[in-house]
């Protein structure tokens, strides 16, 4: 058995307030040259919200998918029903969402690894609804990395 | 330099051009406020009425708003106020200023009149007039949803109410969760020009010239952002209820006088508040990019929401003498939905009932409503009638001010407003600082100059006073550490008039730059914690963000420039020292304050205006003279005004 580090980034939504800020910095740290812009259709996190009934919820990027789901399911928060897609994570064909707008390359949260930081989303994100940890977790040897 | 493009819009003709950004104006006047007002000087003279198809209203971007800068979320919109008659803007947060930045227009000029309802939807590059009939008469929170089902969620949605239909002359246009153009009557104009909302999204980057210098610079911001914190709202919600008892006693002191019982059901009343405030807020919420989240939602007992922010929370139960919070998210709920300015309307009612009470209204004039305090029922239906312009309500429309002249019997002396606006919240004025703000504030609404630091910091114990510039919140020039350190304050934190006036210019120019900007004054020292705290750091961010090189003196430069040009487009239209003084109530000079407090002498008034006249580079009678228009490249409006004869001496 080995270990290794999981990086956990957790959302806590009942403390979102919706600022986006989460989407504006993550959009210009990864921007070339970093900062250069700000757009939040290049975020790899996006804020789902709903006003009337006090929604706001984050959504972290995930794995990019070629095909969209076949059956689609409803979500209810607080009595209300809202697509299965609204909270998705994934880069899919149904949508726009996590894809660089000119390119279409899908966008996936990298933890910001790819430009050697700790998370700028959480450090920006002064109402703590997004934190950071980093788990050691047991992994069998001859087991893959799960993507 | 990135700078947006402009989209003109005539709603008469249904006509829509565009063209590039232009960077002169930029320079001269950086954007929103300054680019909107000098617009306005040229579109809407005193010949045209703000009611007149030719009236016109410039929305823009603050030139900071949608980038990483905390707090940078504004869209202002100037136009000439069909209440207040003169100059008036109205800086809206939320999303709509980072929704126009991204369709990569900055400026948006609309003039004209629709023969039918419709709304204005830009989409990129794409800019189109919809027919909105189907959207009449519903309320800003449905006119919101239904346009985002048309478009899609992402649209972002400025929108009026039955208020704004029925050119109610204080209603709003709102936005969102509880954002809106709130004080002067927008949402009337809006009505006027049949434009029912204005829906904006935008996909584009909003590019910035030198990326690191921001970065560091907002990195700096967000670590300071507790003090902006601490000023402005602690989780348990006591500052709120302190700050309502405070406003509790200054209201006594107002037209509408509280008895001694009510007096003591306030302060009873405060525990109960903070009790339900606890119980029923759900959240904190912010505007684009702001950490601040000033905005609370809470749920309404029918399973909807609402926002309040700051004193909304407690005018309805000022107005109405219900000291129910319930009552007053009802209220909340309302003002929202019809598009109604929460302090005028408020005021308008409570005005009524006052009258009522004086004799001067009478069951006859109210469609046999029996006007009185603390009935629910009573506030209510004033506001509908009020929103719907029926019975009484017609007149209360139409502000107290113009209210109390059509009702006439001596009614003008129970209507406080500035400028013909209704005056905001505190009507005790014995404060040099309040009376100053108040006096040339150029809306008449004080707020945007009600400064935290003149106001609170004076009658501080000086190693207090020393502390906080030591630990970095003093953001006045240097030479004003000498006002501050000064001893000799009064009661109410009095100094010099010297000092206070000298004050009150230095934060006029700073609530310019933060409009020009796009940041929410919460950021600066309104609070007295200024996050962003000095003029230097204003002028660097500015400076990273257009790569023009804006220095210290470059930014009060424009910043005077600008607030020379707004106040000469009020003297055009009429303006003079009188108005000034006139915004200050008189039974501040009437009635005695309590003591050890001080009464504020109409000569001590007269002193101040003198002061900050004389700093501002204006006349005794508060017209920028000839000389200070020269000096501010404002060449135009000096040949303007002398071809009007209004700057006959030439001093
Ligand atoms: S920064 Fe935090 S509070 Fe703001 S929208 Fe993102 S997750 Fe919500
Ligand atoms: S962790 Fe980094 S990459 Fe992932 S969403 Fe946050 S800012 Fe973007
Ligand atoms: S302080 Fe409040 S009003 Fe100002 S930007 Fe932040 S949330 Fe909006």
């Amino acid at each position: 058995m080995a270990t290794r580090k999981i990086k956990y980034i957790n959302i806590d939504a009942d403390k979102c307030s919706g600022c986006r800020l989460c989407e504006s910095i993550c959009s210009a740290s990864h921007a070339d040259p970093p900062y250069s812009l700000v757009n939040p259709g290049r975020s790899r996190i996006r804020v789902f919200r709903d006003e009337d009934n006090d929604v706001y919820i984050p959504v972290l990027a995930g794995p990019y998918t070629d095909v969209e789901c076949l059956g689609r399911n409803t979500v209810m928060v607080k009595g209300k029903e809202y697509g299965e897609c609204s909270f998705c994570r994934a880069s899919c064909p149904s949508r726009d969402l996590f894809r660089e707008p000119e390119t279409d390359i899908p966008l996936k949260c990298d933890t910001c690894e790819s430009i050697n930081s700790e998370p700028l989303c959480v450090k920006w994100c002064l109402s703590k609804c997004l934190t950071f940890e980093e788990v050691e977790e047991e992994v069998e040897e001859e087991t893959p990395a799960a993507a | 330099m990135p700078i947006g493009d402009t989209i003109e819009i005539d709603l008469s003709r249904g006509i829509i051009e565009k063209r590039e950004g232009d960077l002169a104006l930029v320079r001269d006047y950086v954007a929103s406020k300054g680019t909107g007002t000098r617009i306005l000087w040229d579109r809407v003279p005193p010949e045209v009425d703000a009611f007149a198809p030719e009236s016109t209203f410039i929305m823009s971007a603050g030139v900071l708003t949608g980038t990483l800068v905390p707090g940078a979320n504004r869209l202002c919109i100037v136009y000439k106020s069909p209440a207040t008659n003169i100059h008036c803007y109205s800086s809206v947060g939320g999303f709509l200023g980072t929704a126009l930045k991204r369709t990569g227009y900055d400026t948006v000029i609309v003039s004209g009149k629709s023969d039918t309802p419709v709304y204005l939807y830009i989409n990129d590059d794409r800019v189109e007039l919809r027919d909105a009939r189907h959207l009449w008469g519903h309320d800003t929170r449905q006119t919101e949803s239904l346009i985002r089902k048309e478009l899609g969620d992402q649209a972002e949605v400025l929108s009026i109410g039955l208020a704004g239909e029925n050119k109610v002359l204080f209603a709003t246009a709102e936005h969102g969760a509880g954002d809106c153009a709130g004080r002067g009557g927008f949402g009337a104009l809006m009505g006027d020009k049949n434009l029912k909302a204005i829906a904006i999204h935008g996909t584009k980057d909003i590019p910035v010239a030198d990326t690191e210098r921001l970065f560091d610079i907002c990195n700096y911001i967000l670590s300071r952002t507790h003090g902006a914190r601490k000023g402005i709202l602690d989780p348990a919600g006591y500052t709120f209820v302190r700050t309502f008892l405070r406003w509790a006693d200054f209201r006594n002191f107002g037209g509408i006088v509280q008895s001694p019982e009510f007096q003591e059901e306030i302060k009873n009343s405060g525990p109960l508040t903070q009790a339900f405030i606890e119980r029923t807020r759900e959240r904190e919420v912010a505007c684009a990019n702001c950490s601040l989240r000033c905005k609370h939602a809470y749920r309404n007992t029918d399973g909807t929401y609402v926002y309040h922010k700051c004193a909304g929370f407690y005018y309805a139960m000022f107005t109405s003498q219900i000291l129910k919070p319930e009552f007053s998210l009802a209220c909340k709920t309302l003002f929202e939905r019809y598009g109604l300015d929460i302090y005028s309307t408020g005021d308008s009612v409570a005005f009524a009932i006052d009258l009522y009470e004086k004799g001067i209204l009478t069951r006859e004039d109210t469609d046999g409503l029996h006007l009185e305090w603390q009935n629910p029922d009573v506030y209510l239906a004033l506001v509908h009638k009020i929103a719907r312009r029926e019975g009484i309500g017609d007149v209360l429309a139409n502000g107290t001010y113009r209210a109390a002249r059509q009702i006439g019997k001596g009614a003008e002396r129970y209507a406080f407003t500035a400028k013909k606006l209704e005056l905001h919240m505190n009507k005790i004025y014995h404060r040099y600082h309040m009376a100053l703000s108040s006096a040339v504030c150029d809306r008449g609404d004080m707020t945007k100059l009600d400064s935290g630091t003149a106001g609170q910091m004076p009658r501080r114990p000086l190693s207090e006073r020393e502390a906080y510039i030591k630990d970095g919140w003093f953001h006045y020039p240097d030479s004003y550490k000498k006002y501050f350190l000064e001893e000799g304050a009064d009661a109410y934190g009095n100094s010099s008039i010297e000092a206070q006036a000298s004050y009150n210019s230095y934060d006029m120019e700073q609530y310019t730059l933060a409009d020009l900007s796009g940041i929410c004054m919460f950021w600066l020292e309104f609070w007295m914690w200024p996050t962003i705290n000095s003029r230097a750091m204003m002028a660097d961010l500015m400076t990273a963000v257009t790569g023009l090189e804006i220095d210290e003196a470059e930014a009060t430069r424009i910043a005077s420039r600008v607030i020379s040009l707004v106040r000469a487009y009020s003297v055009r239209e009429g303006l003079r020292r009188q108005d000034d003084f006139d915004s200050v109530p008189k039974h501040t000079f009437e009635r005695e304050p309590r003591p050890p407090e001080r009464k504020l002498e109409p000569d001590t008034l007269d002193q101040l205006l003198d002061k900050f006249y004389e700093i501002r580079g204006w006349d005794r009678q508060g017209i920028p003279t000839a000389a200070n228009l020269e000096e501010l490249d404002l060449g135009f409006v000096r040949e303007d005004m002398e071809r009007r004869g209004i700057l006959e001496g030439k001093s």
